[in-house]
């Protein structure tokens, strides 16, 4: 699974240019799916079968995309202008390599001696690509880049950019892998755009409704210098879903994730995200409304080129999410 | 029914189509009030269009069919509203509290003529005169509290709140300009009424004349799941830059120019373009021989923002002519770049096949 990740992290995927990222989830999943297609915006929808009569239909969703930058202006000194693709955190952004679509390397700059660093703006920043003659500036308004691979071990933890999203596709793949045979109808959804707004999600058409729905994401844990904890502690397991932004996940899927927590013993922790949305909250409003829920592997810096987390949270999520979607009864033991 | 030829003509901006824009541009249809656009947009469409339906959010949708077997179904989507103010609270006397409907900036209101509901009754945005007014408040910009729409009527009037209020301006050609209220999006209806006029024969042309983009895209996002197209173009109009006192700023936020020819869209705050069809339109620039410039990314929105989540994603594009001082009492646009944005289109349109959404994304 960690190599499969470091692959997954390595491929640029910035919201609205997920073909790459694509090709490579399904080229994992071919061999693992009944069959699978892909919709209007881009999202990659699998599904598993399930030869039993009475199968629930559940569906599991994460995103692939990752954030992004997109270049804004080329300006006369020979530098790229830019903005963001989806939330970034500008502080984070200065001295950090990005790496355009088509292969381009460049460098995140900004003038050192600005004075109140707590204010500096993406567009005080410009992209230098090292270019001694300025004419040559490889790129153009509109071009898109990623932060640059960066995939490391790093105590007990792992560090790359873009383990938002390829933590979930990961788990996913993992997941087609184990099931042999399936008491349920799984669907799977591999998402695009959901940086910039949950808009793969939005626009998804299912064909059999969800009996249950699970969004697999990363969370943040908020517990640095001089930052109020949200109580989300990396290598302290899955955690379930108990509010984020304006959502509330339905109980019964709540209850299901905990039970089979509790029947496999898997430590796990709760969830709550006050500025960030889960695509299980588009979900839940979908057709005449979804039982949601979500499950979120606990993730430090997340929207920055170096975002951390724990192999151990990572397989305990495969093996709590495997547990809830193998159960035959679904809400009957809740 | 009137049966165009089918050539691969040019189309052109003439005295006719800007006759046309200037009766769009004088109507008023603030979002939710579109009624005059419409009727205005019906009465030009109804020749030409093999179906037409107004659905229930007041959205025009007309189409025009292709020839010869399954055709792409394309929707063409421009916005029939524009931005002005409400009328909220009745002061007696024809003076009336207002609210502003989209984005209107409050504080270069004040003084402005405006035209109240269907029958156009004219009205002031009332300021205080210089003579009146302390130095110090002077500099102080004019908070919308403070501001009335005063109507000079006597109490027995039939004005209601909740009627609309839109600027006054009215429209004119000068050289290679246009002037005008509204211009956002008159000239993508204007425009969209010309393609329907000349519908390619290769295309399903599915045209949605909208209600309601300028408070947050309403209109569209129902009018595609109504169409259920292939792919999606939307004409509009965007924001240029280059004003006096501004231009030597070098722009790092999203930004067009005059005179460098239609818009195209890679990212705004609610669509980030469907990469096929950007190719797609910039080759059938390169391939024409046709001026077209590149929206710097950043803020703003079209109805794009809306269609493309609908029903398992539309692919969709945005194509604007610039205008500069859009959502204030006038904005300027050139004949030259609209001419060319609608050939622009036009000619995109003609050389749809079933191939361009199989091309990698």
């Amino acid at each position: 699974m960690k190599s499969l990740l470091e692959k997954l992290t390595a491929i640029p995927g910035p919201s609205g240019y997920e073909n790459r990222i694509r090709s490579a989830i399904q080229a994992e999943i071919e061999k693992y799916t009944d069959d699978f297609n892909i919709d209007g915006l881009g999202n990659l929808i699998a599904h598993k079968r399930s030869l039993s009569s009475d199968s629930k239909n559940i569906l599991l969703i994460t995103h692939m995309d990752e954030i992004g930058f997109i270049v804004t202006n080329k300006d006369k000194s020979g530098y790229a202008r830019f903005t963001n693709l989806g939330k970034v955190p500008p502080a984070s952004c200065p001295g950090r390599q990005v790496e355009f679509l088509d292969g381009d390397r460049g460098l995140i700059g900004s003038s050192p001696d600005l004075k109140n660093e707590d204010f500096v703006q993406l567009e005080d920043m410009f992209i230098d690509f090292g270019m001694i003659d300025k004419q040559k500036l490889p790129v153009k308004i509109g071009d898109i880049a990623v932060f640059a691979p960066s995939f490391a071990d790093i105590g007990d933890c792992l560090v790359s950019k873009a383990m938002d999203g390829r933590v979930g596709a990961t788990i996913l793949i993992e997941i087609l892998r184990r099931i042999n045979k399936s008491p349920n109808e799984i669907t799977m959804i591999f998402s695009v755009q959901k940086q910039v707004g949950l808009r793969g999600s939005t626009a998804v058409a299912i064909d059999n409704i969800p009996d249950m729905a699970i969004a697999i994401d990363v969370t943040p844990e908020l517990k640095h210098p001089n930052q109020a904890s949200n109580g989300v502690k990396l290598g302290h397991g899955p955690g379930i879903l108990l509010k984020s932004g304006r959502y509330i996940p339905k109980a019964s899927v709540k209850n299901a994730l905990e039970h089979a927590a509790n029947s496999e013993n898997i430590a796990c922790q709760h969830v709550i995200r006050e500025n960030d949305e889960s695509e299980a909250a588009v979900i839940q409003k979908s057709y005449a409304g979804i039982n949601a829920g979500g499950l979120c592997v606990p993730c430090r810096y997340q929207h920055t080129a170096a975002e951390m987390v724990n192999m151990d949270d990572i397989s305990n999520t495969v093996e709590l999410l495997y547990t809830v979607i193998m159960e035959p009864n679904l809400f009957t033991e809740s | 029914m009137i049966i165009k030829k089918q050539t691969n003509q040019t189309l052109h901006i003439r005295e006719k189509q800007i006759n046309l824009l200037e009766r769009l541009s004088n109507a008023c249809g603030v979002s939710g009030d579109e009624a005059e656009v419409r009727r205005i947009v019906l009465d030009e469409i109804r020749p030409y269009a093999d179906e037409i339906s107004v659905d229930t959010m007041g959205n025009v949708l007309a189409i025009k069919r292709g020839q010869g077997g399954k055709c792409m179904r394309v929707m063409l989507a421009a916005h029939m509203d524009e931005v002005g103010f409400m009328l909220t609270h009745d002061e007696g006397k024809g003076i009336f509290r207002f609210a502003q409907v989209g984005g209107v900036n409050s504080h270069f209101i004040a003084g402005k003529p405006i035209l109240v509901g269907p029958n156009h009754i004219p009205g002031i945005i009332g300021v205080t005169p210089i003579h009146l007014t302390k130095k110090k408040a002077q500099k102080r910009p004019i908070p919308l509290d403070d501001l009335r729409i005063d109507l000079g009527l006597d109490n027995n009037h039939n004005i209601k709140i909740g009627a609309r209020g839109a600027f006054a301006t009215r429209f004119r050609k000068q050289d290679n300009s246009l002037f005008g209220k509204a211009l956002d999006d008159r000239l993508g209806v204007a425009s969209l009424i010309e393609l329907l006029k000349y519908a390619p024969a290769n295309i399903d042309l599915l045209a949605a004349f909208t209600v309601q983009e300028e408070v947050g895209v309403r209109g569209a996002s129902v009018a595609a799941y109504q169409c259920q197209p292939d792919m999606a173009i939307v004409l509009d109009s965007t924001p240029a830059r280059d004003i006096p006192g501004d231009s030597d700023r070098e722009s790092k936020s999203y930004n067009t120019h005059l005179d460098a020819g239609p818009a195209i869209y890679i990212s705004d705050r609610g669509t980030i373009s469907d990469p096929r069809l950007i190719r797609h339109i910039i080759s059938t620039a390169e391939a024409e021989g046709l001026p077209y410039q590149i929206r710097q990314p950043g803020g703003g929105g079209t109805d794009a923002g809306g269609i493309h989540k609908q029903k398992g994603g539309i692919p969709s594009v945005s194509v604007s002519v610039p205008g500069r001082y859009l959502h204030t009492p006038i904005s300027i646009a050139r004949i030259s770049d609209w001419e060319s944005t609608l050939r622009l289109v036009y000619s995109s349109l003609l050389r749809i096949d079933g191939d361009i959404l199989a091309s990698p994304r």
